[in-house]
């Protein structure tokens, strides 16, 4: 239990460090500092932010359903907390496929949050915000299965079906590409954040959420973000270099939000169900064929 | 605490809970199946309260309470809507104050209807009270991202009814203090349009650009934004010392910058697919609409008024306009990219070229003596007073004098009587017909190619609005 709770001190630390490092990295590809004056070099800038969202009142409730709007933040973070608990324990007790499992089954419980804070907000912005995230987040779980499952296919031999490494291993750096931008869509993120589509929607699914249902909320993005970023590098490197690996396709991450110009949600749609989708495909059968 | 303690606790608690469950009074019932039958929301409840408290207000019985009639919500159920969205005047891509309510149908925009007005100060009214020199710093105002352009249109309006030509120093320095403002304003209209579309790094690097102008406008005039620099009779004082050395240097350096901007977006497989063959507009439609400026040579029509009818010296700078082929959002970026290019060589040749002289008109009667010269001539003190309280008669007649303004064409119809305020001031603005045509371009389109429309149209609602 101790450990379990450290492990989520340290998580929550991570995470507002990780906002902090966002803000850095925007600015500076942006010819800008970014926060500077709080802390030494603005390292106290994320406990300043958390206290402010903390201290401020919350704005009117008039027309949202209250179970709906109060229900769906906690469990967002519910849902993060859990990503984190399993990680750590399935490196020491579960056995790797039960883990990749788990990870699964708790993206797809992560679009409930994004459907229930949308809807629950009763503004027609939030709304759509809400479907296209949702959506956004299905399409993507079945991409992000298929590409787990080609990894797996390393560890489980079929009798009937023989294998050879070589087959498999070409495609390593497009499997692991088409990873990092499948893990980008499934979090509503960087090139693909439509149900936050700043600019369309004025923050899609979250516009009517104050202080602390805003701070849950954004809590449990940057968690999984985080979380995702770490497993994808454990998972493809392994290993504790596979630490620093998700480090750095963390920090990809932020890097992406800062180059490129959103897509558009049919684009987004075909993308995913038109080219990725028939990819992973070709590249999961192909060895079989062979 | 103990047990029975605890439980008390939270049986009070459930209960709380059970009591919020309970259905809410009559007339705020049905919460969630709202589409189905009328509610009346707090605002309409209010309404009639006021109406049944204050019987003998004259505007209370202007008011009618909306009832709800029984029978008439049973079709409402079957009726399948479109969704109207009001693009609100508080938006981030709305760029200024536009009320944009949209129809739509899924993410198709069914129909889109602008609703100006929400900035209108009565410029033009206002105008027609105020002497010519009181007058020239609401076309700072206007379009507020190109400044110096606007005076230019109005000092050109009235110098033509003044009947006067300004020295060629003056001219010199109109165009060179126009291009800056062509580059300031492009940089403004393509950088919040990449914001809009979602690259947000673009933004950032264009304003350091406007920022590094906008000292320029500082030094010259005083003023980082509304310089009322350039007016009738010339410009206001000359340039100070060492300007011109800054210009040559910030120009040298900015085609790095726009090659910056463009290696970021120009070849850019995702902007290209959210900007091409979005918002096309063929030449015959343009040109009926209205439009002018880079919407009319994006879609191939060679229409440029400094090549036209040039003014200010612009007949003796040598620069090429660029024309686009589809009429789409993607080729209006390159034209507007482009001519950023043009301006900044336009700079060059106005740097080079720039004769030596006075930068105002000789005549007294029209532009205001030097402070020096009212400590020793008495007349120079009553041409200063006189201007200063009474202002300058302008000969009676009617002038539209139009300029190609970034934005478009940007005209200003100037009436005088004789006296020393206009009569009337009509400005053309080259947002208000290009906003016009926001239904045709954005007919069809998803949301978000809306907010790239809106982007591309290049509105800044001070104009608009006026």
């Amino acid at each position: 239990l101790v450990v379990g709770l450290l492990n989520l001190l340290i998580v929550f630390g991570g995470v507002a460090f990780y906002v902090l490092l966002e803000r850095k990295v925007l600015s500076y590809s942006q010819n800008r500092k970014g926060p500077n004056k709080v802390g030494v070099l603005g390292i106290l800038q994320s406990i300043a932010d958390a206290l402010k969202l903390l201290a401020k009142s919350f704005g009117s409730l008039l027309e949202v359903s209250l179970l709906e709007f109060f229900l769906f933040p906690f469990f967002s973070l519910l849902i993060m907390i859990n990503f984190w608990l399993f990680f750590t324990s399935f490196f020491s007790y579960y056995s790797i496929s039960l883990g990749v499992l788990i990870i699964i089954v708790l993206l797809s419980l992560g679009v409930y949050p994004v459907l229930g804070s949308g809807w629950g907000s009763n503004s027609k912005y939030s709304v759509i915000g809400a479907v296209r995230g949702a959506a956004q987040s299905i399409s993507y779980e079945v991409v992000l299965v298929f590409l787990l499952m080609w990894s797996l296919m390393f560890l489980f031999e079929k009798n009937n079906l023989v294998f050879s490494d070589v087959n498999l291993g070409i495609f390593f750096f497009l499997i692991f590409f088409l990873w990092v931008v499948s893990i980008l869509c499934e979090t509503n993120r960087a090139p693909f954040d439509f149900a936050e589509g700043e600019s369309e929607l004025v923050s899609g699914f979250n516009i009517e959420y104050g202080s602390f249902p805003f701070t849950l909320l954004f809590l449990s993005e940057y968690g999984v973000i985080l979380f995702l970023s770490v497993f994808s590098g454990v998972y493809f490197f392994g290993g504790v270099v596979g630490v620093f690996w998700g480090w750095f396709i963390s920090v990809i991450f932020l890097w992406v939000r800062s180059s490129f110009p959103r897509f558009r949600y049919d684009f987004l749609m075909s993308l995913c169900w038109g080219i990725f989708l028939p990819l992973t495909f070709v590249i999961f059968f192909i060895p079989n064929l062979i | 605490m103990s047990a029975t303690a605890l439980l008390r606790q939270a049986s009070s608690r459930l209960t709380q809970l059970a009591l919020l469950r309970q259905p809410l009074p009559a007339q705020q019932q049905c919460r969630r199946g709202y589409a189905e039958q009328y509610v009346a929301d707090r605002r309409t409840i209010d309404k009639q309260v006021m109406l049944a408290t204050h019987p003998d207000q004259k505007w209370a019985s202007k008011w009618e309470p909306f009832l709800p009639q029984t029978g008439a919500m049973e079709d409402r159920d079957k009726q399948v809507l479109n969704m109207t969205i009001n693009f609100g005047p508080q938006h981030p891509a709305a760029h200024g104050v536009l009320r944009l309510v949209l129809t739509l149908d899924g993410e198709t925009v069914v129909r889109a209807d602008p609703h100006i007005g929400l900035l209108h100060r009565a410029t033009e009214k206002l105008i027609e009270y105020k002497t010519y020199t009181q007058a020239l710093p609401y076309f700072d105002r206007l379009d507020y991202v190109s400044m110096m352009c606007n005076e230019q249109c109005f000092s050109l309006a009235v110098e033509r009814l003044l009947n006067i030509d300004v020295p060629p120093r003056a001219k010199w320095i109109r165009v060179l203090f126009g291009e800056l403002t062509r580059i300031m304003n492009h940089l403004m209209g393509i950088g919040t349009h990449a914001l809009d579309v979602g690259a947000m790094t673009p933004f950032f690097w264009m304003f350091e650009e406007r920022e590094k102008m906008m000292e320029f406008y500082e030094r010259v005039s005083g003023a980082r934004m509304h310089a009322a620099y350039v007016r009738p009779g010339g410009v206001d004082r000359d340039l100070p010392v060492g300007l011109l050395e800054d210009i040559y240097d910030w120009n040298k350096k900015f085609v790095q910058r726009i090659d910056e901007v463009d290696d970021l977006l120009t070849e850019n497989r995702i902007w290209v697919m959210r900007t091409k063959d979005i918002g096309v507009i063929s030449a015959e439609d343009a040109l009926n609409y209205g439009f002018s400026g880079v919407m009319l040579r994006g879609s191939g029509i060679c229409w440029d008024l400094r090549k036209s009818q040039p003014y200010d010296a612009y007949d003796q700078v040598e620069f090429d306009v660029p024309i686009g082929r589809n009429g789409d959002c993607y080729d209006r970026y390159l034209c507007r990219m482009e001519e950023m290019r043009q301006s900044q060589k336009i700079i060059e040749q106005c740097l080079n070229k720039l004769p030596p002289g006075e930068v105002k008109v000789d005549d007294r009667k029209i532009v205001p003596p030097r402070r020096a010269e009212l400590k020793e001539s008495m007349e120079a003190l009553i041409h200063h007073f006189k201007l200063f309280t009474e202002g300058y008669q302008v000969p009676p007649g009617a002038t539209y004098t139009a300029i190609e303004a970034p934005k478009g064409e940007f005209g200003v119809y100037l009436v005088s009587d004789g006296g020393n305020k206009p009569y009337r001031c009509k400005i053309k603005a080259p947002g208000f017909s290009h906003l016009a045509g926001l239904h045709k371009l954005g007919k069809g389109h998803m949301l978000a190619d809306i907010v790239a429309i809106i982007g591309t149209l290049d509105v800044v609602f001070g104009e608009v609005d006026r």
